[in-house]
């Protein structure tokens, strides 16, 4: 009898995994009609709102404090929540691993927020599976809103005529230097990297760390991506990634020889591998290091320390023996928002008041609010006044956003599949680790291009 | 006779000191960096503030809705406690006082819910948050309850199985021979004897359902559901982190456990076991 | 108890705990396993591969790095935390003025979230602005310094010392509970009998505390191999997968590269490893009990 039941356990267990693993559709209709609050499923009962006077729909950030950590998108959702009384708004966030993950599970389960972030990588596959919705109808019918993009922002998610998704921001990566410290060494900002190896050498006599940088967090690599763009990154991937051409090359060489250069040279701190992005960001306000890797999300931080009056951006250095143009910035798109596909289908109301609220945030009035008045970059175009005494730094990087150094169509991380990136900033990190040589790290690549099957992926 | 017991407490005061302060050193410095602000954390570490300054503090309360988070917590809590608790007696007391036709069977038992420490939760989740689906219970709390009440089972059945297998039977024959069924048993005769393990094991799995944070970040979307473990990722940014706020939240959030901690332990472990022992 | 155990008895008292078991438990496993022979990314479908996640492992040099330092780790903290814990206990066991005081702060780093855990130990054990160091450099002792973390070696020692820290208390804990389980009168019985402190811990003591040892050992093996959040906050694993535990790597793949067949593959073995392991123990220490008995 026992032995029976034993069995019958089994059993259950293999019918409830088969269940949990098969049936995705038709649990959404549980879900709804549960009494929950979730605000990741996207719950029809919404669509019964949309026949009264209130259309809701769900908004899913990445952040999970977002007056605090996304104010700019906060200020721009209230202001059209003010604007649009009969449309209201749902925000939701959780920090970023976090999010991916409920993304992801929520993917599974077909409860996709209305309008949410996703990591590139993650909506490249979930508008493979047809749950992203198709925007370009609504947006390129738009001819002035198309112009308000800057040049390439609306390509991050284009496929095929299809466009899945805008840019939540720009990414702008660059090295920030603190220019108290280098009139404290008598230095003048670099230009060239012969120039930056000898602003090294000068700050590491006189006790300063010449740049910031936590390697635990291996994805704060953004301006070395910048300068493997100054190493051809561009003309080798395409080959890479299709499997004609390899990562261990003469021209990536080049650069990760340079790596491994900046690193003996001590261009980094002794203990980068044990701290973060956050220690050293703080390293850099602190005083303590000169340069500091990083982006244009930390402007605001910037422009409220001690520091905003000398604290200024560049490109990074150019490269004698690089490869093609060296003036190369970094004013690419970011990860995208994205719409669910069910939402477009199901609920045309609530997709629409969506289209709505993206022409508001990418529009005129959005880009105000964004860069005006919370001194973030926007994805469109601001040719309006900045306060440069309130916000020095904010001016600084505007100024460089609207020189005319060119930028790549692309971040390098965005263009791999989304499980290489992390594979590529280790073995970046890895040569300044000391772990790999220059070799070795693009060996290492390679054999992960092969092992992971990511060729024509 | 006197020295000695002097020499041996005076020893033994000493060790318990040492231990303590490298226990105790890192926790109160985590107090003293709770009234410094990001950067001063970073570049001046081990220096005491120049002020008291209840910033963080304020942040983190400002932040963090603590009265429902722990309200949150503690529903889950209670209920997946019952659960856990009936559940892992049951069983434990079966396989260790009742008679199985094959002794293969109370083993296997063991050995199967024992299993169940060999697994990180990272591992479940995904597959949690499916199967919570298929049986249309997301968003309810008793899709944290279930889960949470199951991974507690491991420890509290291994405990169990342990003190019970140690305690010899005699009292419980002798209840059989007076007469009682299997549910006086239970309650009258083996509850007040496994009390110690009882109190560990509640001790344990309430403070466990404090922490945990696998499970429920991936459980809880709602924001009036959150719990308090949930709390710390309130301050991480996309590329920042409030640390300060973190630290100060954490003192708050600690505080109530090592009362709870403090209270069981002496209160009523203490006072259980004065009469287990009698007895 | 013969008695007791009719069948509809033995069914009721076992049934609840094994269906939440089942569906929460075995169900989750059998499914993160079927995954293990996919190819899957976490969104939209999973692709059959059959074994060749397994394959890849096999090759993967990190695997067998993380598989290293989950060993160090766990030798580490098995010849400390058994020894420390047991003493502790006994220490604590007759109750004075503040001992409810000492065993609360011995218990609290239990009850910090890891990632202040993480933090607080970062501060301590960084080679250049850490505390350890420091007091090194500020004694002359500058030679001593070392890599406690972020190096290549170190990092799985540290770790083991971490784990030592916040768990210390939770054994101690149950200890406590082993010890007073013990009736007083076994012991005023030796006493009488003229054995003195220390043998009537061995002769006592030790003996009726064997099922507590096996749980603690059983717990520190399976607490051994789950160490993540501290390894993740110390190091994240680095440099570059040096100091990866099998926890750290597996999460890694799944969650940060979006490997999830993959990752399930590395966790698949990992807890089979584990499982192997508790096992083996559990049944030498019933051999040796049983043996003992009979």
């Amino acid at each position: 009898m026992v032995k029976r039941i034993m069995g019958l356990i089994l059993t259950g267990t293999m019918i409830m995994s088969l269940l949990a693993c098969g049936k995705a559709d038709t649990d959404t209709a549980k879900t709804t009609q549960s009494d929950s609050n979730s605000s990741i499923s996207s719950s029809s009962e919404d669509a019964s709102n949309s026949e009264g006077d209130v259309i809701t729909f769900t908004f899913a950030e990445h952040v999970a404090d977002i007056e605090n950590q996304a104010p700019q998108v906060y200020a721009v959702v209230q202001e059209f929540m003010k604007q649009n009384p009969d449309i209201k708004i749902e925000m939701t966030g959780a920090a970023q691993d976090e999010h991916t993950q409920k993304i992801k599970l929520a993917s599974q389960s077909d409860s996709l927020p209305d309008l949410f972030y996703s990591l590139k990588g993650d909506a490249d596959a979930l508008a493979e599976a047809g749950m992203l919705a198709d925007l370009s109808e609504d947006i390129l019918n738009d001819q002035e809103f198309v112009d308000g993009f800057l040049p390439g922002m609306l390509s991050v998610m284009e496929k095929d005529g299809a466009i899945y998704g805008l840019p939540a921001e720009i990414f702008c990566n660059g090295i920030w230097y603190n220019k108290a410290l280098f009139d404290q060494c008598g230095l003048e900002i670099p230009v060239t990297y012969e120039d930056l190896m000898n602003c090294v050498k000068v700050f590491n006599e006189n006790g300063i760390v010449p740049m910031a940088r936590g390697t635990k967090d291996v994805w704060s690599s953004w301006s070395l991506m910048t300068m493997h763009c100054r190493y051809g990154f561009f003309d080798h991937i395409d080959g890479i990634l299709s499997g004609t051409d390899k990562w261990l090359n003469d021209d990536y060489l080049r650069f990760y020889e340079k790596l491994q250069d900046m690193a003996e040279q001590g261009t980094f701190p002794d203990n980068a591998s044990s701290i973060g992005y956050w220690e050293a960001t703080e390293m850099f306000l602190g005083g303590q290091a000169a340069m500091f890797d990083s982006g244009a999300w930390d402007t605001k931080k910037f422009d409220e320390s001690d520091l905003k009056d000398s604290i200024g951006f560049w490109w990074g250095p150019t490269f004698e023996d690089g490869v093609g143009n060296q003036e190369i910035s970094m004013k690419a798109p970011s990860h995208p928002y994205c719409v669910s596909a069910k939402t477009k289908k199901e609920d045309p109301e609530k997709y629409q008041a969506i289209i709505k609220f993206l022409k508001f945030y990418y529009g005129p009035e959005g880009t105000e609010i964004i860069a005006a008045e919370n001194q973030s970059v926007p994805v469109t175009r601001y040719e309006g006044e900045i306060d440069a005494d309130k916000y020095p730094v904010f001016a600084r990087v505007i100024e460089r956003m609207n020189d005319d150094w060119e930028s790549p169509d692309t971040c390098p991380n965005m263009k791999l599949p989304g499980q290489f990136e992390t594979t590529y900033f280790e073995s970046m990190v890895g040569v300044i680790n000391g772990i790999y040589t220059p070799e070795e790290a693009l060996q290492f690549l390679d054999d992960q291009t092969e092992a992971q099957g990511i060729i024509n992926k | 006779m006197n020295m000695k017991a002097n020499w041996k407490t005076i020893l033994s005061r000493c060790v318990l000191f040492v231990i303590t302060a490298v226990t105790a050193i890192p926790l109160l410095w985590l107090v003293v960096l709770s009234f410094k602000s990001d950067t001063d954390i970073l570049n001046n570490p081990f220096s005491l503030p120049e002020h008291i300054d209840l910033a963080n503090y304020e942040r983190a309360l400002d932040t963090l809705p603590l009265f429902k988070m722990f309200g949150n917590t503690l529903i889950v809590a209670v209920f997946a406690l019952l659960i856990s608790l009936v559940c892992t007696f049951m069983i434990s007391y079966a396989i260790t006082r009742l008679h199985f036709d094959h002794a293969k069977i109370p083993n296997g038992l063991y050995l199967l819910f024992v299993s169940g420490l060999t697994i990180p939760p990272y591992i479940v989740i995904f597959p949690t948050y499916r199967i919570i689906v298929a049986l249309g219970l997301l968003g309810s709390r008793f899709s944290l309850i279930l889960p949470l009440a199951t991974t507690t089972m491991a420890l509290g059945v291994l405990l169990m199985v342990g003190f019970l297998r140690e305690f010899p039977s005699e009292i419980e024959e002798a209840a059989i021979i007076d007469g009682c069924n299997i549910y006086q048993m239970c309650t009258q005769v083996v509850l007040p004897i496994i009390k110690p393990v009882l109190a560990t094991v509640i001790i344990f799995n309430v403070l466990y359902f404090w922490n945990e944070y696998p499970i429920s970040s991936v459980l809880v979307n709602d924001t009036n559901m959150m719990t308090i473990s949930l709390g710390a990722s309130m301050f991480r940014g996309r590329y920042s982190m409030d640390y300060s706020g973190m630290i100060a939240a954490t003192v708050i959030i600690i505080i109530p456990q090592l009362v709870f901690y403090v209270f069981f332990q002496k209160y009523i472990v203490e006072g259980m076991t004065a009469g287990a022992v009698k007895g | 108890m013969h008695w007791l155990s009719k069948k509809s008895t033995k069914i009721i008292m076992i049934m609840p705990a094994v269906i939440l078991f089942t569906v929460f438990f075995l169900a989750p496993i059998f499914i993160s396993v079927y995954y293990s022979f996919t190819d899957f990314s976490g969104i939209g479908a999973a692709k059959f591969i059959g074994f060749k996640n397994y394959q890849v492992l096999l090759k993967d040099k990190f695997f067998f790095i993380a598989l290293k330092n989950t060993f160090i780790i766990l030798i580490g903290i098995t010849i400390t935390i058994l020894p420390l814990s047991f003493i502790v206990a006994l220490l604590l066991e007759k109750p004075f003025r503040g001992s409810g005081v000492v065993q609360s702060m011995i218990f609290a780093p239990n009850v910090i979230a890891p990632i202040l855990v993480g933090l607080i130990w970062l501060f301590i054990l960084d080679p250049k602005m850490g505390m350890i160091n420091a007091i090194l450099r500020s004694i002359g002792l500058s030679d001593y310094q070392q890599q406690w973390i972020g190096g290549k070696t170190l990092t799985p020692y540290s770790v083991a010392f971490v784990y030592l820290w916040q768990v210390l208390g939770f054994y101690t804990t149950i200890n406590m509970a082993g010890l007073r389980s013990i009736p007083a009168d076994i012991y005023e019985a030796a006493e009488i009998d003229g054995a003195n402190y220390f043998q009537r811990i061995r002769k006592i003591t030790i003996p009726m505390m064997k099922n507590t040892i096996v749980i603690n050992t059983i717990l520190i093996i399976t607490g051994g191999f789950k160490i993540f959040e501290t390894v993740k906050q110390l190091t994240n694993g680095g440099p570059n997968h040096m100091s990866d535990v099998l926890v750290t790597y597996m999460y890694d793949t799944t969650f940060t590269s979006s490997r999830y067949g993959y990752g399930m593959a590395v966790a698949t073995v990992s807890f089979v490893l584990c499982l192997i392991f508790s096992i083996i123990y559990l049944v030498n220490v019933g051999k040796s009990l049983e043996q003992k008995e009979g």
